[in-house]
Order: structure tokens, then sequence, then C-alpha cells
């Protein structure tokens, strides 16, 4: 099922450690998305995939045949950058070409192949523009049609995405994930920006320090984050001090909460608690029963169908919920309110960062 | 491919390197194996060379006040008023590439045969000075003022109810400094060099002291050789420390 | 008072710029253009500027010369900036800041100072000689179009490297790793993207190159006397009464210069015209 595999890949220039012993495998036509902070090493990852760089030790197999030692013009891989990488004395029609010229195919095959990869882009009225005369959304059309026109083994895209404006950002996202699926070429994709990962990829591996921290759906990825940097670094959540009272329950401040994930973990851990906004449910201050974090709003921010409100806690510290707004309307500011979540809800991670639940 | 590289670099530094070198070390040679000052002691001693050493700084320092008197005030009116002169100005500042030197001083001397006041005193050379260094001070300071806006400084200023001498010495003058500055040290250097204008029309400025003394002292010219690339090199430095990006192209050839 | 003031001011800011122009730039450079055209007593003539065939080894060799300089000029220029823009910084700043010395570096000086070096008593010429090497038995000669072309070099090579680095670190780096990824080679990668990119920055360098040769006159009027017939030295003589030329005849020479130097400036725009055209700048 494998369709590239990486193997033990690391690199270091210098004495910095870039990339340290990275697995990983990528199906066919899998939409694979590289997330991480800048610095994390995932732009070496792909330039070292697409044979720009080469690694210290491990090893690259594609299709079972190992392309380590291949140089980046014999991969055959398609590349996308992060802008300005169309040939500014070339139209975009001739940019299309341009891999197509080396491979030495004949000029009309050349031409229509080229037609059907700016069309399949929804370029089919600029072909005879130069890269000047084009916007950045459809400078990067032009690079992807180039990068798909060689029927590329791989498809890479290093952030190409962001160098543009923020509305042409999310139609090209979706429009590359179409076209992806069409030509049915494997991909992987390099972002910082988790918004664009998780919409439009397979799997999503997110990347710290040179490794992978995990990698999965993307609702595996958001829902049960294996370390403390993944729950972090994907979505927003509220962190809290808490102390492992019973084999379900962890006390935070004065309150003891339920905590699914507690089972197992030794009475009187010291464990971190992460909780999601929308996993936080709000009652009027003493109208719900049982055990809750008591406070009162402070502020409230409107995305639309959706409210964040911001809690001051009443033993200190703040809690951040999301609401429906039809929801949040019941709890203008310095209502006193009690919060509560579901024993599955909050993540609890170990002082060293690991999940609470893969110790045992 | 690396090795290559080298070889070429290498062998390009060395046709930089060896006649500054064998220049040196010619300015030594006193016959058969004996090296020593002497060439330098003697050329200090000569009265010309400090004359001329003067008269060419004294042009060059005439020439700077010259061009920024004519030049500034018309680029300053330029940009704050008739952008549409622009045109009009980079064709009149590319003029004297189309009209060299050489070209420049047959039709000055066809065409000016007086005053006498005038034409006999080498501060006559002043004129064709600014003609050929006006390029290169009309481009700093275009750049110059350009990157100041001077509209909005002016209007800023004028809101203030600052009246246009307070404008133009409190405000563009001040923040005008490094433009001024490296076109400044970018015309002594053109004017400390400058030979066509001064041999023909016969005024004995500092290169035309050291044409003079080449023809019968060489090892003395070998000195003032190394004496002049140091000029140079100093008026370069302050033009490149002077934030300027790149040193322009002037100089006599 | 006030439309007084409207009209005064231009005249007081620019005037003096048009003023100086119009005396000491257009109408010295009109005033051989009417002379090469009249003889003695005034009246219209082709004359001078038919005697300018006469006059045709001169340009021959300022074309020569300035030619092969600059081609000269361009192609190690341009590969020392290719080679060096990748480098490390200090050597970068050095061959910046030596190239703003050399470019400046010349004339009377630069003359000299290969006068002093491969000169017939020149310190190499001279170091050879004791080897058993006598270069100008061999047929060098410094003070013919070879030796110029050897001086011109030095001011040539450090122009074309300001002139044309910024060009070269215009080459993006994407540019060269897109065409490799599609699978060209370094050779065709030179061939169909990073020269076609340079060539009209290449082009308006040469001929800015060869102007700067052409109008080179302290240089080889140093190393040569006068004796060696290019336009500007043969201008200069007919000015120092050196030859027996009437003053028209100089004129029509400076003219034959102008229009040369206007076709240099003209190759110079249409060049970064095709530039503009890429960049959109």
């Amino acid at each position: 099922m494998s369709y590239l595999a990486i193997e033990g890949l690391s690199k270091h220039y210098g004495n910095r450690n870039i990339l340290s012993n990275v697995s990983l495998s990528i199906g066919h036509g899998e939409f694979l998305s590289l997330l991480g902070p800048s610095g994390c090493g995932k732009t070496t990852l792909l330039r070292i995939i697409a044979g720009f760089e080469s690694p210290d030790t491990g090893r690259l197999l594609l299709d079972g045949r190992e392309i380590t030692p291949v140089s980046a013009a014999q991969r055959g891989m398609g590349m996308v950058f992060q802008a300005y990488s169309l040939f500014p004395n070339m139209t975009a029609l001739d940019n299309v070409r341009f891999g197509l010229r080396i491979r030495k195919l004949a000029a009309k095959e050349q031409l229509s192949r080229a037609r059907d990869m700016l069309a399949l882009v929804g370029l089919a009225d600029h072909m005879q523009k130069y890269p000047s005369q084009l916007s950045g959304g459809q400078q990067q059309r032009v690079a992807l049609a180039r990068a798909l026109a060689i029927r590329p083994a791989l498809l890479l895209l290093d952030e190409p995405l962001s160098a543009l404006d923020a509305k042409v950002r999310v139609q090209l996202r979706d429009e590359i994930r179409n076209i992806q699926r069409e030509a049915g070429v494997a991909t992987i994709f390099v972002t910082h920006d988790q918004e664009e990962a998780l919409s439009i990829s397979d799997r999503v591996a997110v990347m710290h320090d040179g490794s992978v921290a995990q990698i999965g759906s993307p609702a595996e990825i958001y829902g049960t984050p294996r370390d403390i940097f993944v729950a972090r670094f994907i979505g927003i959540s509220t962190e809290f001090d808490g102390v492992v009272t019973e084999s379900n329950t962890v006390r935070v401040g004065g309150v003891t909460l339920p905590a699914s994930q507690a089972d197992g973990l030794p009475k009187g851990a010291g464990v971190r608690v992460l909780i999601r906004p929308e996993n936080v449910h709000l009652n009027h201050a003493g109208s719900g029963s049982g055990p809750a974090l008591a406070g009162h709003v402070i502020s409230e921010t409107f995305f639309g169908a959706t409210t964040q409100i911001r809690i001051e806690l009443a033993e200190g510290g703040s809690l951040i919920a999301t609401l429906p707004t039809i929801e949040a309307a019941k709890f203008p500011p310095a209502t006193p309110i009690c919060a509560i979540w579901a024993p599955e809800a909050p993540h609890l991670f170990l002082k060293d960062g690991r999940q609470a639940t893969s110790v045992t | 491919m690396k090795f290559g590289r080298k070889i070429f670099l290498g062998l390009v530094g060395l046709y930089f390197a060896i006649p500054l070198v064998a220049t040196g070390v010619f300015s030594l040679w006193q016959g058969s194996n004996r090296y020593g000052f002497d060439g330098y002691t003697a050329l200090f001693n000569q009265d010309e060379l400090w004359t001329s050493l003067a008269l060419s700084f004294e042009l060059a320092v005439e020439t700077v006040l010259a061009s920024l008197v004519i030049l500034v005030p018309a680029i300053f009116w330029m940009h704050l008023r008739l952008p549409r002169l622009k045109a009009v100005f980079d064709v009149i500042s590319a003029l004297p590439f189309v009209i060299p030197p050489i070209v420049l001083v047959a039709g000055m001397s066809a065409l000016y045969t007086g005053p006498e006041w005038l034409v006999s005193t080498p501060h006559y050379l002043v004129i064709p000075y600014v003609v050929m260094t006006l390029p290169y001070t009309y481009r700093t300071l275009d750049v110059g003022l350009g990157a100041l806006d001077i509209r909005t400084l002016s209007e800023a200023a004028q809101s203030l109810g600052a009246g246009w001498g307070t404008l133009v010495f409190r405000v563009v003058l001040p923040n005008l400094t490094t433009a001024l500055v490296g076109a400044a040290l970018l015309t002594v250097a053109i004017a400390m060099g400058e030979f066509t204008f001064a041999n023909i029309l016969l005024f004995k400025t500092f290169a035309v002291f050291i044409a003079f003394i080449g023809q019968s002292y060489p090892t003395e010219a070998a000195a003032l050789t190394l004496l002049s690339f140091l000029i140079t090199w100093a008026a370069m430095m302050g033009v490149l420390l002077g934030g300027r990006e790149r040193a322009e192209i002037g100089g006599t050839r | 008072m006030r439309r007084w003031r409207r009209r005064a001011l231009p005249v007081i800011f620019i005037g003096p710029l048009i003023l100086f122009v119009l005396s000491f730039l257009i109408l010295p450079a009109g005033q051989l253009l009417l002379s090469a055209f009249r003889d003695e007593s005034g009246n219209f003539t082709l004359t001078y500027l038919e005697g300018l065939a006469d006059s045709s080894a001169a340009f021959e060799n300022s074309i020569l010369l300035s030619g092969a300089s600059a081609l000269l000029g361009t192609v190690v220029g341009g590969i020392t900036a290719y080679l060096v823009c990748g480098r490390e910084n200090s050597a970068r700043s050095f061959v910046r800041a030596f190239s703003a010395v050399a470019a400046n570096f010349a004339g009377v000086p630069l003359a000299f100072a290969f006068v002093a070096t491969v000169g017939s008593l020149g310190m190499i010429t001279l170091w050879f000689k004791q080897a058993g090497l006598d270069i100008y038995r061999l047929g060098f000669s410094l003070y013919g179009l070879p030796g110029l072309v050897l001086v011109y070099a030095y001011f040539q090579i450090p122009l074309m490297l300001i002139v044309i680095t910024p060009a070269v670190e215009g080459l993006r780096k994407e540019w060269r790793e897109a065409a490799e990824g599609l699978g060209a080679t370094p050779l065709q990668y030179w061939r169909m993207v990073g020269l076609p990119i340079l060539m009209p920055s290449l082009a308006s360098a040469f001929v800015l190159l060869f102007g700067n040769a052409f109008s080179a006159y302290a240089t080889p009027y140093a190393l040569t006397s006068g004796a060696l017939s290019l336009v500007p030295i043969e201008i200069s003589n007919v000015l120092s009464g050196n030859v027996m030329l009437a003053p028209q005849a100089g004129a029509a020479l400076a003219l034959g210069m102008i229009v040369v130097m206007g076709l240099v400036m003209l190759f110079h725009q249409l060049a970064s015209r095709r530039l503009k055209r890429w960049t959109g700048r």
C-alpha cells in the first residue's frame, strides 16, 4: 500500500539537527500534509524528497525502488514553490511546456498537453501571458499546471498558498484538492497553517523539532492529540494544572472534575489538563448540580454562527468556551456561571508532555 | 566545478593585483638591484605636486558647490511641483554620456573664446566638470529626494506654519545629507582625476601633472600612481560607507 | 503679486539648470554640428563629412578596441559576478568595494600602472626577460590595440561587475530548482532560462561598456602619446594643432562620435524596455 516510503531520515547543518530519524509513508493517490511551526524541518524534508538536498542517513523508496541517490532532475517529481518560481521569460503556456520540451515530446503533444493542463487549472484564456501579467493566484495555478504536466511521480507543494490573499488562498486550496483528486497523484503539502492542512488532507503529519510528533487523519490529530505539543499547536484550548484524585477524576483548583483519561494513573499524579472551548458547557451559577468551575463572563467575541466566551474563574485564571451564538445570548458579560465538561472531553498530559493514556 | 571556480577567480584576482604590486615595486626601484624611497622624496620635494594637487582639490570643491547650487533647487522643484519634468531631466542627465568629454571640449573651445578673465583661469574647468559629473550627481540627488517624499514633507511642514526657507534649510537639506555626501565624494573623485579638459585647455591639474611626470620620471610616476589609487580608494570608501548601495561609475578614461 | 510668484518661482528653481545645460552642453554640440557642415566662408558643404572617410582607420580602431574590451569585460565580469554572488558576505563586499575603486581608477594613473608592469621596461617584462623570455620580441606590445584591450579590461571588468550584479542576484533560486525538478540539466537551465533572463541586462551592459571604452581619452593618450589612431585621440590632435587639419574636420569627427554614442544609448534603452516587460516594473 505504501507508495513512497521514508525510512530513518536524518539531516543536520553544522551542529543543528534539522531532521532526526524521520520515517513516513504515503499511499497511492494520498494527500499528506506536513504541518508544523517554522523551523520544524518540514521544508527540508520536502526538499530531500524532491532531491534538492540529500539526507545524512536514511533512505527513500518510491514504489519499492530506492531513489535516495537519484538526482532531482531524474526523479520526476512535480514541485510547486511558495512563489515567484515561474520563468519570467516565458509565457504561461511555455512555462507549462518546459518539462515536456526537456522530455523531448513531439511538439504537437507538448502543446496539447500544456493546453489541457492550463484548462484544468482554469487559465485557458491566459496562455499567452507572461508571469508578470498574471496575479499571484494565477501564477500559482500555472506553477501547478507546470508541475502536473510532466505527470509527476509525486506532487510536492511547498507552502504554495502562503503568499496569497486570504480569499484567494481558500479558493485555490479547494481547487488544488479537486485537481489532485482528478489527477490521482500522491501529494505532499507543506504548510504552517493548520486550517489549511486539516481541511484538505487525507492525513496530516505534525512535525516538531525535526521529527514527526503525530501522523493521522485530520480528525485524529484534532480529537486525540498524542502529546502536549500537538494539542497546543492544533486548535485552541484552555490549560490547567491538575492532580489525579480517583480513577476517573482530576482536581483542578479546588474542584474535582470528571476525566476518563485519568484511568490507570496513580493517585496524586500531577497532570496538565487541556480542554477545547467547544467542549465546555455553561450553566447559570447555582442552576447545575454536582462539581463545576465557578466564574463569570468577562467578554464575548462574535464569529457569526458561534460566539467565543471568555470566563474569569473564581479561583483565578480564565477559561474559553465556544457556544452556538443563540446559546451564548443567555450569558451576557458579567453573568455568573458554572462550567462543566463531559468525562471524555479533557486531554490529560504528564509533565513530560506525553499523553496520559499512552503510559499504560 | 568548484576547482574551476577557484582557478577562474584566482586568475581574475591576479590580473587586478599584479599591476598594483608591480607599480609598488617599480616605485621603490632605484636602478639595478637597489630599492628605496628616493622616488618618493624626490616627488614630495616637487612644488608642482602640491600646487597641482591643491588646484585639483580646489576645482573639485568648486565643482561640488556649483553642481549642488544648480541641481538641488531644480530636482527639488521637480519632485515638489513638476513630476512630469522627470522624463526631460532623465534625458538631460544622459546627455553627457552621448557627448563625451573630448567632444564637449571641442564644442566649447569652438563656441567660447572669451571673455579672457574666464577662459584663461583654471576655474573655467569647473563648468565642464559640472557637466561631466551631472549624470552621477543628478541620479544620487533624484534617488535621495525621491526617497524623501518631498510633497508630504512640505505639506506637513507648511501645515505646521513653516515658511519656504524653514522648509528647505530645516527639513529638506538635513534629510538629504547622505545623498549630498555621496554625490559630493563621487564628484571629488571624478574631478581629482579629470584629464581630458585640463590637458587640452592646458591647465596643470593633478592628472596633467602625473602625465607630465610620467614622460620623464618613471619612478616618481609609479609613486604618484599609487597615491592616486589611494585617493580613489578613500573617496570610494566614503561613498560606500555613506550607505549608497552601489558606487556609480565616473572618472576619466 | 501671487501671479508674479507663480511665474517666477519655477524660473528661479529650474532656470539655472536649463540655462546651464543649454549653454554648456546643447550649444557647444550644436556649434560642432553647424561647423561640420560649413566651409571657411560659411557656405554649406559636405566636404568635411566626406573627409571622415580618411579617418576610417580611427573609427575602425576605436570600434575594434571598444568591442573587444567590452566583450572581454562582459564575459569575465559576468562570470565573476555569478561566481561571487553565491559567496559569503565578506568576499562579496570586498569585491564590491574593489570594483568601485577599480572602475574609477582609470586614465593616466592606470596607464602608468601598466607601463610599470608590462611596459617595455616594466617589472613583469624584466622578470620574464631575466627568465629568458622577451615578450616584446614575441610580438606583445602594451602600446598597440591588444595592449590597450588588456589595460581597458582593468576598468571594464569592474564596471561590468557593478552593472550586472543586481541582475545576477535577481536570478532566483526557485528558477533553477524548478528547472531541475522538471528534469533540466544545468546546461539546459542556462540555455533555456538563465541566459535568456539575463540577456537584456547583458546586452545593455555590453553597450554601456562599449560606450565607456569608445569615449576613453586619457588612458590611450597617456599610453601612446597620441600615436595610435583612435577617434578621441584624432579629435584632440586637431584641437591642439598637432595635425594639419581644419577645425571643421575635428567637428566632423566629434559628430561621428556623437552618432556612435547616441546609438549606444538607444540600444541601452531598448534593452531596458525589454527587461521591463518581464519584470512588470
